[in-house]
């Protein structure tokens, strides 16, 4: 169960209309290595992780992830609330604009729509954090790539936090496969799956 | 820790430590200081800092402080530094609501009218 509270986690207030940079910023809504995927891919996993502590840090990261999706909303929406029909035109924007004006769509920067298949639930506890870890620093290189290029501070700022968390996701991931390994066979991790082999 | 086997990753545990104060924070995007590891690369002629600085919300700060608190307890629920923090985060968090009045508090969820909408700017 969820319930919802009128705030972003991080505060978004971009004043200057830009559908190039929304265009490099909607990857992390739909995009291969977006918050989307991040949190529908920790939200899945965690029914069949069989260590309760570990589902219990995906069900938490997994709703972290829903806040930084809608922070992401929120940049590009603001990016291009004020857009004008010669703004629309902008080369990168001008595709997305005629099949979603400014609405709101999970897409990657190159056009390619969500897709499931964008994350894994494999039900092997070793398997699923091992992409977990890697999730997150899939994620922190497109903040990397978007500060790299972005110049607007307004933008910049929720950037640099949401890349924040990516690193500190990474460390308690990282600290959830400590603490699987802990439970598991020493001398071989991959002698059973503990998701699916019972003794 | 015996955990350093081949083939199969090895990520020490942290240990509670330093802790940024709330604003700083919200601001670093994490109450830790030792996870605190920014990237340098910016355009050329880029200004990093945000011009008008301004002071975070004390109802996001305290709410972040919570979050970022409550991801170390899952992964160390027993470390009671960090129980204590936590449960201060807590404290302060329903003090701050009894003060306020507004939908992101939980009171008067329903008025949507009165107020912008989260992703215009309205945040507590």
């Amino acid at each position: 169960m969820w319930t919802y509270e009128q705030r972003l986690q991080y505060p978004v207030k971009i004043t200057k209309t830009c559908p190039k940079t929304a265009q490099y910023i909607m990857s992390q809504y739909g995009g291969p290595d977006g918050e989307m995927a991040a949190s529908m891919r920790y939200l899945s996993q965690r029914y069949s992780m069989p260590y309760k502590q570990v589902s219990g840090l995906l069900t938490d990261i997994g709703t972290e992830e829903l806040a930084h999706m809608e922070i992401i909303c929120a940049i590009v929406y603001q990016l291009t609330r004020n857009l004008t029909p010669e703004e629309a035109k902008t080369a990168g924007f001008d595709a997305y604009y005629i099949d979603h004006t400014k609405g709101i769509w999970p897409a990657a920067a190159a056009g390619v729509p969500f897709n499931a298949c964008e994350f894994q639930s494999k039900g092997d506890a070793l398997t699923d954090l091992a992409e977990d870890m890697a999730a997150e620093q899939k994620a922190r290189t497109t903040y990397d790539n978007i500060l790299r290029v972005v110049t607007d501070p307004e933008v910049r700022d929720p950037i640099k936090f949401l890349r924040a968390r990516e690193v500190v996701h990474f460390q308690r991931f990282g600290e959830a496969m400590e603490l699987t390994k802990d439970k598991m066979n020493r001398e071989n991790y991959y002698y059973f799956n503990p998701a699916m082999d019972r003794f | 820790m015996e955990n350093h086997g081949l083939a199969i990753p090895y990520i020490p545990m942290q240990q509670w430590g330093q802790i940024y104060d709330t604003a700083q924070a919200l601001a670093e995007g994490t109450i830790f200081p030792e996870l605190n590891k920014p990237f340098y690369m910016a355009p050329e002629g880029c200004n990093t800092t945000l011009p008008q600085g301004g002071e975070l919300a004390a109802f996001s700060q305290i709410c972040f402080a919570a979050a970022d608190a409550l991801l170390y307890l899952d992964t160390h629920p027993g470390d009671m530094q960090a129980r204590e923090y936590y449960e201060n985060c807590l404290k302060k968090k329903k003090e701050l609501m009894a003060e306020a009045d507004c939908g992101c508090c939980g009171a008067a969820h329903y008025d949507w009218e009165s107020k912008p909408v989260v992703w215009e700017g309205g945040n507590c």
